[in-house]
């Protein structure tokens, strides 16, 4: 076993530290008298409620923030709460009754699955081979610094379908990225891809319990809803997240009323391309599995021969 | 200290009543909650930019989940989901619902500009009665962010900005999409706002409290209320009974995090604003 790093039981110390810090500040935070008369109040009453004097507490260290550790050390058991919404409970943006909120921070980042990513962008060259490209494809016209920083796999719509790629812009934070597709023929329709390895724990039930759709060519369940000015998709792939949003400036524009157009972007979205960082993480992987078979191979075989 | 902590107050309730549209300079609704001193958990995340433990002060508002009775079954789900966050509005504000609330089609009679909209107490409206899907509301079905009026019954007078640090990856004509650089890489989503103010493009490195657009009432072709509808959408995993990750891009409750947000702009400079 190697030696313990020193900045790792830091980290762990200053977690535990806020973790006491924070749990022990949410005591008694309001008397239950005080919780009482939150629950009368009434929208005519005048104001006579009375200031926090708060004190500053240190923030948790910021490389701890991809540890689900906060989850235990913050977490307000979502199990214990009132049935009903936390009505009639005076709370703060921290404090809820006294606890301190659960604050939903990210897990570190997800094992991407480069195996299958490096499958499919081999399928599609091929198909694209076969094909005559009018102008050079999308893989081609991205930014490419933005490409090249991305650590997952960028997935794309095939060319020449229903998402046209014209004016596409790509931003990338390294374990996500953004492409975002105006749709010039399409009456103030934009296309926008999200992908993102990096998630928030949720609950029982917070994902699997959504509706799914299941699409014709497409392996993955699909969760799509409408939103305020559009519609939204979103599925797992390469065991990261991705989602589509098609977005309009009219909510009456034909694309919008309907789901039938954001189901024919997500069964289009099948091309995949990947950066330089997600191509040497990828190589990694794949040595890295290849020496586990090795491994597992030679033991077999020893076990096989008697040895 | 208590002395500064007192000026914070003052000044935070003068700038509250002073914002009334009909210009009374009365409050006239609030809660009545006798808070005692305590320590604030530290709502930091990754970023230095969002490092904040500062302190808070409290102003009136109803808890998370709490809806207008008759508006929706609500959620029970509280957490903070961005904590850190800067608040989206540059002024004072009011969260409240647009639908339920005077000159909302589910509201009672009087206009849009209403004293009630623009009085305290703040009050949740994610999970609003609405037809589109959102399984952290208790039907399974309901509004997907909160609805927050700027500090005076005014259209394309008040800033949205910006809640992280982080790159625009959408810009409609009303409605702007902010990706934050941290993980988890949340998207912040802006609507309402007006087009010829936006001050941001697709691709745009933005900071926090950097101003974005002002809040309007366009929803394109379709009418609303001045206010801004904001949403924080976040890629969430479960954990499946075989360990493996199930993960999706989900709409997540805004109040706790705007709450949160709102105490420390009392407070003090936490977010100043950014031309």
């Amino acid at each position: 076993m190697s030696k313990p790093d020193k900045s790792a039981v830091a980290r762990i110390a200053l977690i535990a530290a806020t973790g006491a810090v924070v749990l022990g500040g949410g005591v008694a935070f309001l008397s239950a008298s005080a919780q009482d008369k939150a629950a009368e109040t009434t929208p005519n009453q005048p104001v006579a409620y009375q200031s926090l004097k708060a004190d500053t507490v240190q923030g948790t260290d910021a490389a701890t923030a991809a540890q689900p550790i906060n989850r235990a050390v913050l977490a307000e058991p979502a199990k214990t709460a009132a049935p009903t919404p936390a009505a009639r409970t005076t709370f703060r943006g921290d404090l809820v009754a006294g606890k301190p909120v659960l604050l939903r921070k990210p897990m570190a980042p997800a094992k991407v699955d480069w195996q299958a990513a490096m499958k499919q962008n081999e399928r599609m060259e091929t198909r694209q081979q076969t094909t005559k490209a009018v102008r050079p494809g999308l893989k081609a016209r991205l930014s490419r610094p933005d490409l090249d920083k991305t650590r997952l796999p960028v997935i794309l719509p095939r060319e020449g379908g229903v998402v046209d790629t014209a004016k596409a812009k790509m931003v990338s934070f390294g374990d996500a990225y953004a492409i975002n597709m105006p749709q010039p023929n399409r009456n103030g329709v934009q296309v926008t891809v999200y992908g993102n390895r990096t998630f928030v724990p949720g609950d029982s039930g917070a994902v699997s319990k959504r509706p799914f759709a299941r699409l014709a060519g497409v392996a993955e369940d699909i969760r799509i809803g409408q939103m305020e000015d559009g519609w939204t998709a979103t599925f797992t792939r390469y065991g990261v997240v991705y989602s589509i949003d098609v977005s309009c400036d009219s909510i009456n524009t034909p694309d919008c009323k309907t789901d039938a157009y954001i189901r024919d972007v997500i069964a289009q979205m099948d091309d995949v391309t990947m950066g330089s960082e997600a191509q040497k993480e990828a190589e990694v992987q794949v040595k890295e599995d290849s020496n586990w078979l090795n491994q597992v191979s030679k033991t077999i075989s020893n076990i096989t021969k008697g040895g | 200290m208590k002395k500064t902590a007192s000026l914070i107050l003052l000044a935070s309730l003068a700038a509250l009543t002073a914002c009334e549209p009909t210009g009374t300079g009365s409050t006239s609704s609030s809660s009545s909650a006798t808070s005692s001193a305590s320590e604030t958990a530290s709502a930091s995340e990754s970023s230095s930019s969002s490092e904040s433990s500062i302190a808070m002060v409290d102003f009136p508002h109803n808890a998370a989940g709490d809806l207008i009775p008759g508006s929706g079954a609500g959620y029970t789900d509280v957490s903070n989901w961005a904590p850190g966050m800067c608040f989206p509005l540059a002024g004072a504000a009011y969260a409240n619902s647009q639908v339920y609330n005077a000159g909302g089609s589910n509201g009672p009679s009087g206009g849009q500009c209403a004293t009630a909209n623009y009085s305290m107490p703040w009050r949740d409206n994610f999970c609003e009665t609405r037809s589109w899907n959102n399984v952290v509301c208790s039907s399974g079905q309901g509004h997907q962010g909160q609805d927050i009026r700027p500090e005076t019954c005014k259209a394309n007078l008040h800033w949205a900005v910006a809640t992280e640090d982080g790159v625009i990856t959408q810009v409609g004509t009303y409605t702007v999409a902010l990706t934050g650089n941290s993980s988890p890489h949340r998207i912040y989503r802006y609507l309402h706002l007006q087009s010829a103010s936006l001050r941001v493009a697709m691709g745009d490195h933005v900071v926090r409290g950097q101003k974005i657009g002002l809040v309007s009432n366009n929803m394109g072709d379709t009418p609303t209320t001045i206010h801004l509808h904001f949403e924080i959408r976040v890629a969430q995993a479960e954990t499946m009974s075989d360990g493996t990750l199930l993960a999706a891009n989900s709409f997540v409750p805004p109040y706790t995090a705007l709450v949160d947000a709102y105490q420390r702009k009392l407070a003090g400079p936490d977010c100043a604003t950014v031309e």
